[in-house]
């Protein structure tokens, strides 16, 4: 997934902090890739509202999908590749209170898991 | 459902089973034992003595293996002792949507440790799911222990990780707390 955005060190900072890397800055704006999915907000950010909306509508991703609900800018890659994943009945239900208790949804919290968890072993 | 393995008595397999599975109940020349989980047995056994035990061995609602090789330093290679791999039947199909950066990293992983994609993602996911869960457990048990201790010796008591802590609580009583499996979380008040 490939982002493009104007310069914002804050922005850089998190993206830097799950291992996207700079490809391009031209002054002005800044490219980066990576892999993983984010979630950042207007604190997080440390900016006023327009500025934070101004940010999320110059931001291109390509590769993805970016989304923004109030104050929080939602960038996800897109998704074509299917995995298919054999549980038992107990694996299955774990799951499922574990996705229940987070307020997530099943595919959603598997995909989450298991992204961490390589994340962490690669010490990404 | 938990998977019901019934073996033949026989104390080497019984010994290395107890802390891997549940025992439920026994007959005259079988021990039932119950899990939810893979389970490896390493067994202390020849392998011709293994493949006649291995027979033996009935397993409802799951599967057995007895697998020749084994995977060190990156390759199979024949495994030097016996080990019997149960593991419970997967019947549900549970469908991930991934990006192709997020498959190749998996994958690369999965490969890397000699397991499928799938096999890999849930290794992943369910060792932290079922952590949780027993916290959860442990928490709730803990909590209910609290109240009861609470109950019996007056004050509040404070939880501390393992252990309740009240300054009321008379020296006779003794608190325990019994975990372990995570589908066994026990506690009890004992004077």
């Amino acid at each position: 997934m490939r982002i493009v955005f104007p310069k914002n060190p804050n922005l850089e900072r998190i993206l830097e902090g799950i291992s996207y890397t700079k490809v391009a800055d031209d002054g002005d704006k800044v490219a980066y890739v990576g892999i993983f999915g984010f979630k950042v907000d207007v604190e997080m950010l440390g900016m006023k509202k327009q500025e934070f909306h101004r940010l999320a509508k110059a931001l291109v991703v390509e590769g993805g999908r970016k989304t923004v609900v109030g104050g929080v800018l939602i960038v996800e890659p897109k998704r074509q590749r299917i995995l298919s994943v054999r549980l038992s009945e107990d694996e299955f239900m774990a799951l499922r209170k574990v996705a229940e208790a987070e307020g997530r949804g099943l595919e959603d919290l598997f995909r989450a898991f298991a992204i961490e968890a390589v994340a962490k072993r690669r010490g990404m | 459902m938990p998977y019901i393995v019934k073996i033949p008595k026989d104390p080497r397999l019984e010994e290395a089973l107890q802390y891997r599975l549940q025992k439920i109940g026994e007959g005259d020349d079988f021990s039932l034992y119950e899990g939810v989980d893979v389970v490896v047995i390493p067994l202390n056994i020849g392998w011709s003595e293994a493949f006649k035990l291995f027979r033996k061995i009935k397993v409802d609602g799951g599967f057995k293996r007895l697998p020749r090789m084994e995977y060190v330093d990156g390759r199979d290679v024949p495994a030097e002792r016996p080990a019997i791999v149960i593991c419970p039947k997967r019947d549900r199909i549970l469908t991930v949507r991934l990006s192709d950066d997020e498959y190749e990293l998996l994958k690369e992983d999965a490969y890397s440790e000699n397991y499928t994609v799938s096999a890999w993602a849930r290794e992943l996911v369910m060792r932290p799911v079922w952590e949780y869960l027993q916290q959860e457990k442990f928490k709730e048990a803990m909590k209910k222990a609290a109240e009861d201790i609470e109950a019996v010796c007056g004050g509040c008591v404070y939880l501390d990780g393992m252990s309740c802590k009240n300054p009321n609580i008379p020296k006779q009583y003794k608190f325990e707390v019994q975990t372990g499996r995570r589908d066994k979380c026990e506690y009890k008040v004992v004077g």
